[in-house]
């Protein structure tokens, strides 16, 4: 019986010892966002368009020759041309200067009436979820009593306060959505705040802050964006209806919804008056469309590859 | 595969859409007869002549009621009555009936029945919103709040075809006012009979003395009307044999209907095909106008002084150039700048505003002289530069078409001027309470011209209905006062002329534009005549399809 010698042993390739060494470099979770968003192309295209067009309208009514309200009786609902490259509208108005004019309103409509309330919806939805107990109670109620009046009125009675402008029509929006998203995730709270990650956390000596916004925000809000991204539409629509029982953008401000109302009585005259800025409000939308869906995607850690 | 076959889906339904919007073809119905007259209409309200203020519940009862005058093209003409006179002090007027008036089921239509028909309009038991249509009668107000029998009041039946009425004041067109605001005759054994609510609610409960009657009616939907054979003059007048009303909501349909020859006639056509029908147009402007009623205190901080210069309003006036604006926003309306209606009749059988004309702006503006207002005006309030004039606003109410007014407006004074002002809309009846309340520096809204040409004026005294206190000038008011006091017409006209000037000259209620509506008509309609105040005037109406 031969003794069993060092000769019996080879060492183990260094290798070995790397098994449990992170190869690849730790990405944070916004990081790894961000990522998945380059990679995909619709991603992409739809932003490069939403960013195009939001360029356009804070440089394109600087550098345009004509101004957005200057009237000129004489030039009404002409065509298309080189002089004016979307026409006039029946009082003679550059409709190159008003559409992006337009873009400026029906965008930050958009986007604030989109997101405030989103915000809003989110923190105490979130907090009610979360907390539970006479906070629940408290806030789930204001919103049973919120919902059940039609939000025309709290729009009216604000714009009627505050006056007319972007500001008041966004604090109407916010006033009247904020409902919606706080009960989605109120209710996606309560489904996340017993599950073992949670309470791993928690065990840790996690704050309820840290929980509510590390551990459990980034699993809602995945759906949240969407939400946002199809209220735009909603936002941009509300303006326009608003716009035209009087509760608009003051005159002679204009945006896209104005546009298109006006456009639409002369559409079998003039349809390039109803078309053009139509065509900008669906391309934009669709763009804020896509764009969300491709978010939620990439903002979902289940569906991360 | 599937990809191009949503491809396919979304191209067939871009398609479909656009076919939507061709215009549909233009060939017309062939084999209808001719003695049938079909009009796309917005629709009654009620056919009861005691309750009805709608202008076109007025057109069908015209066509199926014999009134005593009533309006042809622009001028007073008989109709049931044979003759009429007014007194030397123009209080009583004196209506004699044509022989051989009868109702269509047979009866003799007499005087009686037109008083009973004033007396229905009057009757507090009745609640007439008409009513106060014919205050001018003798006690009739005093009838209408109870304190006097009807015996009292003057309206006086002398015997079966003579009818006179006596008024609280002398007035040299009392029978422009009957015409206008319409008296039907009603049966009293009749009305009592089927009770005075049920009037007029189907064709059963109507008696007709008109040139029609009506054989059916679908609420909402439809109304036939038949020639009445028993008419005083069916032998020359109402020749067309049916006339079909038919209500129809969308104005696309209505004017895809035109197109097809389904309709001969279009009541009110919708803006946005004036142009699309210009061939068929039949413009009808009058009957109101769109004023600048500039609060002459001000509102806005500061605004006091520069309103209350007549050298500024002014040169706001002028520098609006009143066809362009009308032309691009509603091509129904036109441009006015004398507040005189110019369909009244003048006294020498031409119109009032060609026999009695004022010194005024130019409907196309004079921006030169707007300046020159301007720089006065900037002078006496001691303004070195236009930026000085504290910011105004315009306020009216909240239609698209409103807006694009005034921007028009807002736009044209700060191109031509350099004055800011900032166009406020509110709902309607949130800027009708803030006319009277007076808070806005300029308002934008219509007023209807009535009866007369004094009627307006009356209505813009410092006193009238019509001015709630925003504007006052004694003279003014003093002229007034005294053209509606005289009774000799060549006189009151002058006084009315020498009104309107004043009210021109000191540009506190500034006339813009006549109100219009357009209608359309088929190449083939002759004689389609509708009056801007007083409606359907189809006594001559002839279909030579």
């Amino acid at each position: 019986m031969s003794a069993i010698t060092s000769k019996d042993f080879t060492p183990l390739p260094k290798e070995r010892d790397m098994t449990d060494v992170i190869v690849r470099p730790s990405v944070s979770y916004w990081k790894d966002v961000f990522r998945r968003i380059r990679s995909d192309k619709v991603a992409v295209v739809s932003f490069t368009f939403i960013l195009l067009i939001s360029l356009m309208a804070i440089f394109a009514p600087i550098v345009c020759q004509y101004g957005y309200d200057t009237t000129s009786m004489g030039q009404g609902n002409l065509s298309p041309s080189s002089e004016h490259w979307f026409g006039t509208d029946s009082l003679g108005r550059d409709l190159w200067a008003r559409v992006w004019v337009g873009a400026r309103i029906s965008l930050l409509i958009g986007l604030c009436g989109a997101i405030v309330p989103q915000i809003v919806g989110i923190v105490l939805g979130g907090v009610a979820g979360y907390f539970g107990g006479w906070l629940d109670m408290l806030i789930m109620r204001i919103i049973d009593i919120g919902a059940c009046i039609p939000s025309l009125i709290y729009v009216t009675l604000i714009m009627l306060y505050f006056g007319s402008g972007p500001a008041a029509i966004v604090l109407a929006i916010a006033m009247s959505f904020w409902m919606d998203s706080a009960r989605v995730v109120r209710g996606r709270m309560l489904q996340f705040k017993n599950r073992e990650f949670v309470l791993a956390a928690k065990t840790q000596g996690a704050s309820s802050f840290r929980v509510i916004f590390r551990h459990i925000l980034p699993n809602i809000l995945g759906q949240q964006v969407v939400s946002v991204s199809s209220a735009i539409p909603s936002a941009i629509f509300l303006e326009a209806y608003l716009s035209f029982i009087g509760l608009g953008v003051a005159s002679p401000m204009t945006s896209w919804g104005q546009l298109c109302q006006l456009g639409a009585s002369f559409y079998r005259l003039y349809p390039y008056q109803l078309f053009i800025p139509g065509a900008f409000i669906s391309v934009t939308i669709l763009a804020f469309y896509l764009f969300g869906n491709c978010l939620r995607d990439a903002l979902d850690p289940h569906l991360r590859d | 595969m599937k990809k191009a076959l949503a491809l396919l889906l979304a191209m067939i339904m871009v398609i479909g859409m656009l076919a939507g919007c061709g215009t549909t073809g233009g060939g017309e119905a062939e084999g209808t007869t001719s003695d049938t007259f079909t009009m796309a209409y917005n629709g009654v309200v009620t056919l009861n002549s005691v309750m009805t203020q709608a202008s076109n519940d007025h057109n069908v009862l015209y066509l199926l009621q014999a009134q005593l005058v009533r309006y042809y093209d622009g001028q007073v003409e008989k109709d049931a009555a044979e003759s009429y006179e007014m007194s030397e002090d123009a209080t009583v007027w004196t209506f004699h009936l044509r022989d051989g008036l009868v109702w269509s089921n047979g009866e003799a239509l007499t005087a009686a029945d037109y008083a009973y028909g004033v007396k229905c309009l009057l009757d507090p038991g009745m609640g007439s919103p008409q009513a106060s249509s014919w205050t001018m009668i003798k006690n009739a107000e005093k009838f209408m709040n109870g304190e006097v029998a009807w015996e009292e009041v003057g309206v006086k039946v002398i015997d079966e075809k003579t009818i006179e009425f006596t008024l609280e004041q002398p007035l040299t067109s009392f029978d422009q006012t009957v015409a206008c605001k319409h008296i039907y005759p009603l049966n009293q054994a009749f009305v009592e009979s089927v009770g005075v609510n049920n009037l007029g609610s189907s064709i059963d409960t109507i008696m007709y003395s008109g040139g029609y009657t009506m054989t059916e009616w679908v609420l909402e939907s439809s109304i036939t009307l038949q020639k009445n054979p028993s008419y005083w003059d069916a032998e020359n007048q109402f020749q067309v044999e049916t006339i079909k009303l038919l209500e129809v909501e969308d104005p696309n349909t209505e004017v895809a209907m035109f197109e097809n020859g389904e309709v001969d006639a279009i009541e009110e056509m919708a803006s946005q095909y004036y142009d699309h029908l210009a061939d068929y147009r039949y413009d009808n402007a009058g009957g109101g106008f769109m004023f600048l009623w500039m609060n002459t205190h001000g509102y806005s901080e500061g605004a006091d002084k520069v309103m209350g210069n007549v050298n500024f309003r002014k040169a706001l006036s002028y520098a609006i150039d009143r066809d362009a604006t009308c032309l691009a926003v509603d091509s129904a309306t036109k441009a006015a700048n004398n507040p005189i209606d110019p369909n009244f009749p003048g006294i020498n059988g031409g119109k009032f505003v060609d026999e009695y004309p004022i010194e005024t702006y130019p409907t196309n503006g004079d921006v030169a002289k707007a300046q020159e207002y301007l720089t006065k005006a900037m002078e006496e309030l001691g303004y070195a530069d236009v930026s000085e004039i504290p910011a105004l606003t315009i306020v009216t109410w909240d239609t698209a078409i409103q807006k694009t007014l005034g921007e028009a407006l807002t736009d044209q004074w700060k191109q031509n001027l350099g004055v800011d002002v900032q166009l406020e809309q509110y709902v309607i009846g949130t800027a009708i309470g803030k006319f009277y309340e007076q808070t806005y520096d300029i308002f934008l809204i219509t007023w209807e011209t009535d009866v007369k040409p004094t009627d307006l004026l009356q209505a813009m005294t410092s006193t009238g209905e019509a001015n709630p206190g925003i504007w006052a000038n004694a003279e003014f008011d003093q002229l007034v006062a005294d053209a509606i006091a005289e009774v000799d017409p060549a006189k009151q006209a002058e006084l009315t002329q020498k009104a309107a000037q004043v009210m021109i000259d000191d540009a506190g209620i500034i006339p813009l534009h006549l109100n219009g509506t357009v209608h359309a008509k088929k190449e083939y309609v002759d004689g389609f005549v509708i009056g801007v105040s007083d409606g359907f005037q189809f006594s001559k109406l002839v279909v030579n399809k």
